[in-house]
């Protein structure tokens, strides 16, 4: 009898859990798409955490806090709080990377912490942040040239980067297009798996041919 | 039973609702906003509010711990036992900053930092080359608090101390001779391009342990890591030619430059408060070589060699139909390896090794004298954190100098001389962090000088207390040494080191790109070297009795947000000092002292141009000189300085490439400034002594420069 409790209770709580961590990302992942004040993100951030500490080997929902962060550091007004919130982004992506996160994926999203290090004070900062940027985004597309958001990024880091320095709009404009055309195209896949970065790239590409 | 068993299960999955309510604060029972509260192992969790207070009603049984986030502070657990109670309360829980926290901890008594990767920090590395119109970095640090502006010299001055108190160090390695070699009347530059750097800190006093041999001024310049791209780049001026390109391989890059200057077209073409022969002329070459040795380590070495020659007529204060005929020839090298490297996330090590060659040639009419200086330095230190409290940070080092000097009047002086010194030296340093607002430093180096056979013992404190996240108040005291001059000391092995005390304290705040910061300090000096009249090679008139004193207040301003695309800021210094040293007969000012420093730097980037506009005031009170008619030693004083410089770097583009014109202009103006006067050595017949003005070599330096950066056409490895 008491086996039987035990057996019942290891098995439900298994399927349970596996059940639990997909309702909880979907339902977190839901939130996110409606998503648009500083407190909604950061209340999601910690929704994130919160699964992600629970989980310990999952690395979408540090993925996600990460992201949640980010679109919190564009936000914020005072710089030395955008690098604060920054630098734990950062963390938590490495922290995404060790416990086997996507690489391309994570790449486009430190390329995004770069390029929220960059807005914090461009005059100082985009010497260094944007060849940052473009070189991890380029080793990135070299490991998987079909990740649309890799390509969005590093056509918009080269669209803001002046001719002279390696960019430019003759560069830019292809990679957005071919970005375009992967997010249009992508199949249907992990609910997890990151898809941001449609929209953008598209009202992106309208304004760069414009 | 089936009903049981199913009441059973689901009651132990699923427990009973409760409530658990609580509340968080920090170390300073402050309460913790926004921290994250969970239930251990589930998806269950709050967000503590306004006053770090929480309730959480969650579903479970038995003993289950809640886990509290929040950022740069340790992950907290605490026990909640879920009783008969639906109601639990678990008090007040305190939580403790993370060591992450406490890495990004700075003291900011006599520190001004630069740096692309620190936040808050005093200056970047771009502002050294549009602040001013030289795109040196002596002068642009001569635009912050606690140095005097010494126009004749080029030098870097701090807190009433004279040039040789302050040392310069790239990546933790010494540059023994940071400025090109140059003759009376004419100020130095800087050898190293502000563009080298990524990140500098001036210290203007009460530095860390880890650096020893400059009584007044420690000025740290890191180079950059590896290059980020392959370029070559191009650059003409008004003054000369230079030329660069630099290859990035996978983990590893190579830049070589070469450039030239020669100031004969600019001098021919500007008039010049100096009567040219041979103007300033120099060439000079460098690479640098960076390899990335693992995940966190890196590899420098650093190579630079040029010759530099000048001849000029010197105003001859004695006789002035006849001027001096003074030329200078210099030869220099300088070779500098370094290294980076993190360990298991825990060790960091860094050491080096360096060679710096100086070879100086100067000739006065037929008197010639060489001086060769050549140091040889190694260098390790290793630094870990111990706990959440403590980093240590450990280090030797070890120098060997041979410096030579001849000189030949080709009649009755003829010397020969040279001296060799060893100086072995050992630091260790403790940062402490008591709280996360309460930290200190406490650091001890020995160093021990062969020459001269002494031991040192130099012991440093700093602490700093933070009133709020905005505001610091920080204070230190330090003790030290520095051998006496080259000059001298090659003449004396009877010399000892000389000694300075450092008190500072200091208030900060900083705000969102705004930092107001004020420090005073009082400087103790001992044993300055002190000599009779000009007879310094003279061993038994060469002695340690010099002392003297500065005291004196900073203030800076800046403001890099108030208006769009502006930043300015403002730095004053009062300083009072009395010093006997060098042949001094009493206690006075030195004559590169100056009362009163003002300086107003103002840029803006200006849009619809491309272009960065860069303007800078400066003010210095009257500098001490001394007239031989006077009965009083040092008591004279200048009229004040002022300068307004400018200048305006224009982004654009040449066949595709990135380009830059730099536009500069010193004493806009047109402002008299004199320097100081030399006073011929006897009276004249009526009984006055006949003197010259110290001026700046021209009125104005005004500077064009085109440089060109041609990047590798993309086609390159972002192509699959």
């Amino acid at each position: 009898m008491k086996k039987l409790i035990i057996i019942l209770i290891s098995l439900s709580s298994f399927s349970l859990s596996a059940q639990n961590y997909l309702t909880a990302m979907s339902d977190c992942l839901a939130q996110l798409e409606k998503a648009e004040t500083i407190q909604e993100y950061t209340d999601l951030a910690l929704a994130f955490e919160r699964i992600g500490i629970a989980e310990k080997t999952k690395w979408h929902p540090y993925y996600y806090q990460a992201f949640c962060l980010l679109v919190k550091s564009f936000m914020l007004k005072d710089a030395d709080s955008r690098d604060n919130i920054i630098d734990a982004a950062e963390g938590i992506i490495k922290k995404a990377g060790e416990l086997g996160g996507d690489k391309g994926e994570l790449s486009a999203l430190q390329a995004r912490a770069f390029q929220a290090r960059l807005s914090v004070d461009p005059g100082t900062r985009a010497m260094q942040y944007g060849p940052k940027t473009t070189m991890l985004l380029a080793e990135a597309r070299a490991q998987n040239p079909n990740n649309p958001r890799v390509l969005f990024l590093l056509g918009q880091n080269l669209l803001f980067t002046p001719a002279g320095f390696g960019g430019g709009k003759e560069k830019a404009l292809p990679l957005i297009e071919q970005a375009v055309e992967k997010f249009n195209t992508a199949p249907v896949q992990d609910p997890l798996a990151p898809s941001w970065g449609r929209e953008e790239a598209t009202s992106l590409l309208a304004n760069a041919k414009k | 039973m089936l009903i049981y068993l199913t009441a059973a299960i689901h009651t132990l999955l699923a427990g009973q609702k409760i409530s658990i309510s609580g509340r968080v604060t920090d170390e300073f029972n402050e309460p913790v906003i926004g921290a994250n509260i969970m239930i251990k192992d589930t998806y269950q969790g709050t967000t503590t509010d306004l006053d770090g207070s929480f309730i959480l009603l969650a579903s479970f049984s038995g003993e289950k711990k809640i886990v509290i986030t929040y950022l740069g502070y340790e992950p907290t657990e605490k026990l909640i036992e879920a009783g008969t109670d639906s109601q639990h309360n678990t008090g007040t829980i305190k939580i403790k900053p993370s060591a992450t926290q406490l890495e990004g901890v700075t003291i900011t008594a006599g520190a001004f930092e630069a740096s692309d990767e620190k936040r808050g920090t005093i200056l970047n590395p771009l502002d050294i080359v549009t602040t001013g119109a030289t795109a040196d970095v002596a002068a642009a640090l001569n635009t912050l608090p606690g140095t005097q502006k010494v126009g004749e010299e080029g030098k870097l001055f701090v807190r009433g101390g004279a040039a040789y108190e302050t040392r310069t160090f790239i990546d933790g390695m010494v540059a023994q001779n940071p400025y090109n070699s140059s003759v009376a009347g004419v100020p130095s530059r800087g050898r190293y391009s502000p563009f080298l750097f990524s990140g500098t800190m001036f210290s203007t006093g009460g530095y860390s342990a880890e650096y020893g041999q400059a009584l007044s001024s420690a000025l740290v310049l890191n180079t950059h890591g590896l290059a980020n791209k392959t370029q070559t780049d191009v650059g003409v001026t008004t003054v000369g030619l230079d030329a660069s390109h630099q290859k990035l391989w996978k983990n590893t890059s190579l830049a070589v430059t070469g450039n030239y200057m020669d100031l004969s077209p600019y001098t021919a073409l500007i008039n010049q408060n100096i009567d040219w022969i041979s103007p300033f002329r120099n060439y000079g070459a460098q690479g640098i070589y960076r390899k990335k040795i693992s995940e966190n380590g890196i590899l420098k070495i650093h190579g630079d060699v040029s010759s530099t020659s000048l001849r000029l007529k010197y105003p001859n204060v004695n006789n002035p139909a006849v001027p001096n005929d003074v030329s200078m020839r210099n030869n220099y090298a300088y070779l500098n390896t370094s290294f980076k490297e993190i360990i298991k996330d825990i060790w960091t090590l860094a050491g080096g090794l360096s060679y710096n060659y100086n070879h100086d040639y100067v000739k006065f009419d037929s008197t010639y004298q060489r001086i060769t200086d050549q140091l040889v330095q190694a260098r390790f230190n290793a630094s870990r954190f111990v706990g959440n409290m403590f980093k240590i940070k450990t280090g030797v080092e070890y120098f060997s100098q041979v410096y030579q000097e001849k000189v030949d009047n080709q009649q009755d002086i003829n010397r020969n001389t040279q001296y060799q010194i060893h100086n072995y030296a050992a630091f260790t340093e403790l940062d402490i962090v008591f709280n996360s607002r309460l930290y200190a430093r406490i650091g001890e180096r020995f160093e021990y000088s062969s020459y001269i056979n002494e031991p040192t013992f130099s012991s440093r404190v700093s602490l700093a207390y933070r009133l709020n996240s905005n505001t610091q108040v920080s204070g230190s005291f330090g003790q030290f040494y520095q051998l006496p001059e080259s000059r001298f000391l090659i003449y004396s092995p009877n010399l000892v080191n000389e000694n300075a005390l450092h008190y500072i304290l200091n208030y900060q705040y900083t705000k969102n790109q705004r930092i107001f910061r004020v420090e005073g300090y009082y400087k103790d000096y001992n044993r300055l070297t002190k000599y009779d009249g000009d007879y310094r090679y003279q061993p038994q008139l060469l002695n340690n009795s010099g002392y003297g004193y500065a005291k004196g207040v900073d203030v800076y301003f800046r403001d890099r947000k108030t208006f769009k695309d502006i930043d300015y800021w403002i730095s004053y210094s009062f300083l009072d000092t009395r010093r006997n040293f060098r042949n001094f007969h009493q206690e006075a000012v030195p004559n590169f002292a100056s009362m009163h420093n003002v300086s107003i730097v103002y840029k803006q980037w200006i849009d619809q141009i491309d272009s960065q506009l860069g303007v800078t005031y400066s003010f210095a009170s009257g500098r001490p000189y001394n007239d031989p008619a006077s009965e009083q030693f040092n008591d004279k004083r200048t009229l004040s300085y002022n300068d307004l410089s400018a200048n305006l770097s224009h982004l654009t583009e040449l066949w595709g490439h990135s380009a830059i014109l730099f536009i500069s202009c010193t004493n806009i103006l047109g402002f008299e400034n004199i320097f100081g006067y030399r006073f011929s050595e006897s009276p004249d017949d009526a009984g006055n002594f006949n003197r010259i003005a110290i001026e700046p070599t021209a009125k104005r330096f005004a500077f064009v420069g085109f440089f060109v950066t041609f990047e590798q056409k993309k086609n390159n490895s972002s192509q699959h």
